[in-house]
């Protein structure tokens, strides 16, 4: 690239708007670092428990549950209170996945298959650990986060190992279920019911004390509105500049419509150089500096979201000018 | 004459002004909104931070066993060595001793009138049956808490209204037969401020009055419970009473003292000097039988290293954010500028200079930047009446960081340039 071709490039507007995608793609990819960190921050200060679980215990203990044919068709956990810390696990297609100091977090293969698997906390003492391996539990994994929490004291058992077909009795069950809260007086297992006591314990937990939840989602909110409103005033401007360009394309006989597909193609690269740019650089970051493999999905996923919303943000600011130019030049 | 350009300048594009003064607005509403956030936080964390580098230390009697426990109830002056070591906990040890405890009420209660949540065990799913006594009457057991004075001013319970406890609230001999109690917020559509609950306390009876209720979401800690929230919990001061006036009284009196001895010790100071205190407290009130249990830990680490985190990434969020959106209003408002120094020509030409070509160009990025900056600032500080002066700050800084970012290159470009040249158009 010469010196006149980055001149051409400057006057244009081109490196401006470059430049100006290049911050709006640094405030998508630090925001989607603070949604997974809050988010990380609220489920490991209650326990893995989401914040409004279905809590409750099941009034007939006697019939045998197989928690696999749970009748729901969203994915869930399903946790069972042992004891002070111990607790038995079950989760079915996903589940939350805690950082690890080393070792893995369940699987679906650990479960009901005649195994017994334990993940525990990264404070849990030796003795514990050694009474766990002597009762003939598997240790797959050690969790725990940068900062202490309370799933550093926790050891999880998969359910079936713990509970041997039987429901423990006056055990407390917590499901976290993702389409919000369910008040259950009994479960639906394919086609029989349980019968169940729902227990309301409200909300546990630091983030219960901080009281950070709703400042989240409305900072959420305004972010995106943010985010919209730049890309698309951005678009407004570039446009702008090219309005005596059309006008004498037009008046050389050239339909708007082709300098406007040109405007969509440039504008298409220009928006996600660098996105895409930004995105990699931070996936690799995650990927090299986070303790839970989780935040790479969760991070990809929020990145495609803030994408797609740069394009839609941008695809509609040349929509209404393409049209605005339209209705000005049949005027 | 300044300001009719500007204004001619702002009317010929108003949708731009339009869009710079809307980017303005949005931006500064989201950075009220991380500043109010921080705000939260900071609040929060001030209620918690007595606690903040404390190591707890948990302190037992050793009397474990029954037959151990009735020795000692026979040595003279058993129930005075016991006060006495509680009376030198509370007053004359060099540390901070917290007796919290969760001993039930009984109350007898048609259940309908007391919701399923006030009951002792609900959380865990085994919410105690009620007792009957020889009458037939049936007592329900209530969550409650015991706070002696020390806990009640530590730990962050605030009133949502009536009255606090005071030092005299936590002597018995000032209000015979009563107890003033605090109630969790859940309680507030069953109770008011005066009602009086007819309990039993460790199997002696008592009035409480109720004279408050606490904010929700207030709470307490000890190393058995680490976070108990008291929303749904009786509230008690931890009693002193005098001496008994008969046996019944006396044995109630040896129930409640030795639990009110199982306590905490909250210290910044390494084990070996806690040990040395206790020792201390042991000799004074002749009551050997007592240890430190265990090892120390942190208090409330969990909630400060979640409270580090919050703040951490709300930092994050806005230092990102006043930046990034700061350099794109700017630069939005340069280009602005830079397409109407054509239309500025016509000053040149007749007469005018870059110096007033620059003032020009200043006045319209303070009106354009400047008036959304202040509606903002003043709309919020009307709306939000608790903001601190920090926010007035970090709005202005905002707006001057916005000007400037803008201002700046143009004045460079306009040192550079010269008349000449920007009426060839070489700019």
């Amino acid at each position: 690239m010469n010196k006149v071709t980055i001149t051409k490039l400057r006057k244009n507007g081109t490196v401006w708007l470059i430049m100006l995608y290049s911050l709006l793609s640094i405030m998508m990819v630090t925001f989607s670092l603070y949604q997974i960190n809050q988010q990380e921050v609220s489920i490991l200060s209650r326990g893995l428990y989401e914040s409004n679980p279905s809590t409750f215990t099941v009034t007939d203990d006697e019939e045998p549950i197989d928690w696999r044919k749970l009748n729901k068709d969203d994915a869930y956990s399903i946790f069972v209170e042992i004891e002070e810390s111990y607790r038995g696990f079950y989760y079915q297609e996903d589940t939350y996945s805690p950082p690890m100091v080393s070792g893995r977090y369940f699987e679906e293969e650990d479960f009901y298959n005649d195994k017994q698997r334990a993940v525990i906390g990264q404070s849990v003492s030796e003795d514990e650990l050694e009474q766990i391996k002597r009762d003939g539990y598997e240790v797959i994994g050690i969790m725990g986060g940068s900062y202490s929490s309370p799933i550093d004291e926790m050891i999880l058992f998969n359910i079936d190992a713990v509970e041997e077909g039987n429901p423990i009795p006056s055990a407390v069950y917590v499901l976290n279920i993702n389409n919000g809260q369910l008040s259950p007086d009994h479960l639906n297992f394919n086609n029989t019911h349980i019968s169940v006591d729902s227990i309301n314990r409200g909300d546990i937990g630091a983030e219960r004390f901080l009281g950070t939840e709703n400042y989240q989602v409305i900072t959420g909110l305004f972010f995106i509105l943010l985010l919209f409103c730049l890309s698309f005033f951005f678009i407004q401007y570039w446009v702008a500049q090219r309005k005596i360009e059309i006008r004498i394309l037009w008046q050389l006989g050239i339909n708007p419509n082709k300098p406007y597909k040109d405007y969509v193609v440039s504008l298409f690269c220009i928006t996600s150089f660098p996105y895409y740019l930004m995105g990699l650089i931070s996936f690799f970051w995650v990927l090299q500096f986070s303790s839970n493999p989780q935040h790479t999905s969760m991070h990809t996923q929020n990145l495609l979201i803030g994408y797609g919303l740069i394009l839609f943000s941008a695809g509609l600011s040349i929509l209404l000018s393409y049209r605005k130019s339209r209705k000005y030049i049949m005027k | 004459m300044i300001y009719k350009e500007v204004k001619e300048s702002i009317a010929r594009r108003k949708l731009f002004t339009l869009f710079i003064m809307i980017g303005v607005m949005i931006f500064l509403t989201t950075v009220t909104i991380l500043i109010q956030s921080y705000i939260n936080i900071m609040q929060k964390e001030a209620l918690i931070d007595s606690f903040e580098g404390l190591n707890v230390y948990q302190i037992s009697d050793t009397l474990l066993e029954d037959d151990d426990f009735q020795s000692y109830l026979n040595e003279p002056n058993s129930l005075e060595r016991v006060k006495s070591l509680y009376e030198y906990l509370e007053d004359d040890i060099n540390e901070k001793f917290i007796y919290n405890f969760e001993q039930p009420i009984e109350m007898s209660t048609d259940i309908d009138d007391i919701e399923e949540e006030f009951l002792q065990g609900y959380e865990e799913g085994n919410p105690l049956p009620p007792a009957e006594d020889e009458d037939g009457d049936l007592y329900y057991s209530l969550k409650a808490v015991q706070l002696n004075e020390q806990a009640f001013e530590m730990f962050p319970v605030n009133l949502s209204e009536g009255t606090s406890f005071t030092a005299e609230d936590f002597h018995h001999a000032n209000n015979p037969g009563v107890i003033p109690i605090l109630l969790g917020a859940d309680y507030a559509d069953t109770y008011q401020i005066g009602d009086t609950l007819h309990v039993n306390y460790l199997f002696e009876e008592f009035h409480l009055e109720v004279q408050g209720f606490v904010e929700s979401d207030s709470f307490v800690t000890s190393p058995q419970l680490p976070e108990t929230y008291l929303d749904r919990y009786i509230i008690m001061p931890a009693q002193e009473f005098e001496d008994p006036s008969d046996n019944t009284e006396e044995e109630f009196q040896q129930r409640h003292y030795f639990q009110m001895i199982n306590g905490a010790i909250y210290s910044s100071e390494e084990r070996n000097v806690v040990e040395e205190e206790i020792e201390s407290a042991k000799a004074a009130a002749d009551f050997p039988h007592f240890e430190l249990m265990g090892y120390s830990t942190t208090v409330l680490g969990d909630f400060f290293d979640a409270v580090e985190e919050n703040i951490y990434w709300v930092l994050c969020l806005s230092i990102v954010l006043l930046i990034a959106c700061s350099l794109s209003i700017s630069t939005l408002m340069i280009k602005k500028i830079h397409d109407n120094y054509r239309n500025m020509m016509i000053h040149l030409i007749s007469g005018g200079t870059m110096k007033s070509l620059f003032q020009y160009f200043l006045a319209e990025v303070f009106i354009t930047v400047g008036i959304p900056g202040a509606f903002i600032t003043f709309l919020f500080m009307t709306v939000l009446q608790d903001l601190p002066p920090l926010y007035v700050l970090v709005m202005a800084a905002s707006v001057v960081g916005m000007i400037l970012l803008a201002v700046i290159p143009i004045y460079i470009q306009f040192r550079r340039l010269t008349i000449s040249m920007l009426l060839k158009r070489e700019e």
